[in-house]
């Protein structure tokens, strides 16, 4: 019965597209006719459609390979960065999050077949990756929004991208310090018994506190004799000196240790968290570092790399590590006010930026680790 | 013969060719660096790098602490952990299954979640702070973490599965049999134990107490964050050098310093319990 119903109205349907047909003359079409028109639909329809998809496939069927510091800073990559190039590009990025000195490390240990395409460091890494000279130079003919970096932010020249300023700041809980830290000799103060935490020079947060004791101190990078001498003499106050910033976090949450010299992005994430933690721009100055990508000459894509850096130097990418982070980028980049507010470098402050002489930092950072750990022992 | 001869050679070679590229190869590769003269750029031979080492007394200090620490965390671990693998032995599989799972379990979690665990326990506001408050023991909160206590404690809660299962491996092939036979001759359960249980234990003991200090000399994670940098062991130190400081030959004579005290340490302990073992051996035969 239902077949049959089915049948008559497929019959129907046939005879209402046949009128339909015989009106507009199609059907009365001669086979040339419609083997030339349907010829010039298909060139007209495929051929920008086979354009736009071999312009948008650049990269297709490539993976770069990179080095990453996890957490919301992997996020971000993934999300504004990998995702809308693959979308567009049909570009492939791995990210092995891990410390940015262990992959130096796995750079440096096999320079002619290095893991990754490019790495994610700070500024302390790249001396190391110079010397050797591992990394590929990048001009603003490779990356057009280089030409948005501050001159002043590119301290290796031709090497390695800047995108984000880490400044090293002081912290306090407001709960357990009463009088405010001002300056880094403060971490010597009575009161603060037992009470600090700080970052060992294995860390690159801990080599920016050593120079903001130097700076305390009168020291300099030739004499640093002063700085762990007065390490020596607050040794009772420093209850931790540990390499990694999430432990120290983590101290500084549990209460274990109240101030410190910190990351300002690690204050700014526990201030989010509701934590009562001060940020304190220390007297003698802001010490920063800049997070960096830097292409490896071995790169059998460098145009992908090029790529990708590009698209990290953009507003939108800026503007969403800046929110994760609240670390000052390192273009002009317009800033909303409630990230403005929490953002250590800026027009008000950045002549508070100390400069540094990294390659000279990194000379010496064996010799610096051995003092400062035989200072505290 | 002859067959059955090269079918043995050649399953013998796999095994052997494998150690040989990943073992010996390695090593032999970490000690030519460990001997390369800095200023020869690193290409002729020098003892600098263990001159450097051993002139230099915070590294010995060092040393002695992880020397220290290792042997502590084994002693430590056979006086916990014999019991444990005695009592596991001689329980029913049935009942031992379940005890025996709970000593596993810390063997499948990773190193960094077990230490960061024991930071909020030891913590300030952690829980031994609240129990000890709550039985008013203390009436604020203490510091235990970056302690020497406070490593001990996490350096033995991570080795002791390996003692205790060393223990109970071996235990569990004694005849309790042997045990009423003393006990039948009037042995109290202290002679028993001294005179029957702990000479045939001994292999388990002391298998056990070398993997634990083995595992303690080398940890490097675990002082790092439980020790606060205060305390330094030399996994840490070896770690430090290889990953930031990237000076590789002093890391490397660093590795080949802790591997002759931890080969010592062993021999050492060998020959001291060589009559006890061999009593245990002898007997098990």
């Amino acid at each position: 019965m239902v077949g049959r119903l089915q049948r008559r109205e497929f019959f129907a349907f046939c005879v209402r597209v046949d009128k339909t047909f015989n009106r507009k003359g199609i059907a009365t079409m001669k086979r040339r006719s419609f083997l030339n028109l349907a010829g010039a639909t298909a060139v007209g329809l495929g051929f920008p459609m086979m354009a736009r998809a071999q312009q948008a496939k650049r990269f297709d069927g490539i993976t770069l390979r990179t080095n990453g510091y996890g957490g919301e800073s992997t996020r971000v990559f993934r999300e504004f960065v990998i995702k809308p190039l693959r979308e567009e590009t049909g570009l492939n990025v791995e990210i092995q999050d891990g410390s940015a000195s262990g992959a130096m490390t796995q750079v440096l240990a096999s320079p002619n077949n290095p893991p990754f395409d490019f790495v994610m460091g700070d500024s302390p890494n790249l001396p190391a990756l110079i010397k050797a000279g591992l990394l590929a130079p990048v001009t603003v003919e490779q990356i057009p929004n280089i030409a948005k970096i501050r001159p002043s932010a590119r301290e290796f020249g031709e090497f390695g991208v800047p995108y984000l300023t880490n400044a090293v700041v002081l912290t306090y809980n407001e709960k357990h310090v009463q009088t405010p830290l001002k300056s880094y000799k403060d971490l010597a103060r009575p009161d603060l018994r037992d009470s600090i935490g700080m970052l060992s020079p294995e860390n690159t947060g801990g080599i920016l506190t050593l120079l903001g004791l130097a700076a305390a101190y009168g020291a300099t990078l030739d004499n640093m004799t002063p700085v762990f001498d007065a390490l020596r003499a607050m040794k009772g106050n420093i209850a931790s000196a540990t390499s990694s910033s999430v432990s120290l976090v983590q101290q500084l949450e549990q209460e274990e240790v109240v101030a410190g010299p910190i990351f300002d992005g690690r204050v700014n994430n526990m201030r989010a968290k509701g934590l009562p933690m001060r940020k304190v721009i220390p007297d003698e100055g802001i010490f920063a570092l800049y997070n960096t990508l830097s292409p490896l000459k071995t790169s059998k894509h460098l145009d992908a790399v090029y790529a990708y850096i590009n698209r990290v130097l953009t507003d939108e990418v800026l503007t969403e590590l800046m929110k994760a982070y609240r670390y000052a980028p390192v273009t002009d980049v317009p800033i909303s006010a409630d990230v403005a507010q929490e953002i250590t470098i800026n027009a008000e402050t950045v002549n508070l930026l100390k400069p540094v002489d990294w390659t000279k930092v990194a000379s010496m950072q064996g010799a610096l680790i051995e003092q400062f750990k035989k200072a505290l022992q | 013969m002859h067959k059955s001869g090269l079918r043995f050679g050649v399953t013998a070679a796999i095994p052997l060719v494998f150690l040989m590229v990943f073992l010996v190869a390695p090593i032999v590769l970490v000690f030519r660096s460990s001997l390369s003269d800095p200023a020869a750029s690193g290409a002729g031979v020098s003892l600098f790098q263990y001159i450097r080492f051993f002139s230099d007394s915070y590294y010995l200090s060092v040393l002695a602490d992880t020397v220290l620490f290792g042997l502590i965390t084994a002693l430590l671990s056979i006086v916990i952990g014999f019991p444990i693998g005695y009592s596991l032995a001689r329980l029913p599989p049935k009942q031992r299954r379940w005890r025996l799972l709970l000593v596993i379990i810390p063997l499948s979690l990773s190193l960094v979640v077990i230490v960061f665990g024991w930071l909020v326990l030891l913590g300030r506001g952690g829980l031994l702070n609240d129990v000890l408050l709550w039985l008013s023991l203390i009436d604020r909160p203490q510091r235990f973490l970056f302690t020497r206590g406070a490593l001990l404690a996490v350096l033995l809660q991570e080795f002791l599965p390996f003692m205790i299962l060393s223990v109970m491996s071996v235990v569990s092939q004694i005849d309790p049999v042997l045990e009423h036979a003393s006990a039948s001759l009037r042995a109290d359960r202290y002679t028993t134990f001294r005179k029957v249980i702990l000479p045939m234990a001994a292999p388990g003991i002391v298998s056990g107490a070398t993997l634990v200090f083995i595992l303690a000399v080398s940890s490097f994670i675990t002082p790092e964050i439980i020790g606060g940098n205060k305390i330094q062991m030399l996994g840490s130190t070896i770690y430090a050098q290889v990953l930031t400081v990237l000076d590789w030959p002093f890391a490397a004579s660093m590795s080949f310093v802790l591997l002759a005290i931890t080969l010592l340490v062993v021999a050492l302990t060998n020959r001291v319990f060589k009559p006890l073992l061999s009593v245990g051996v002898n007997r098990a035969n």
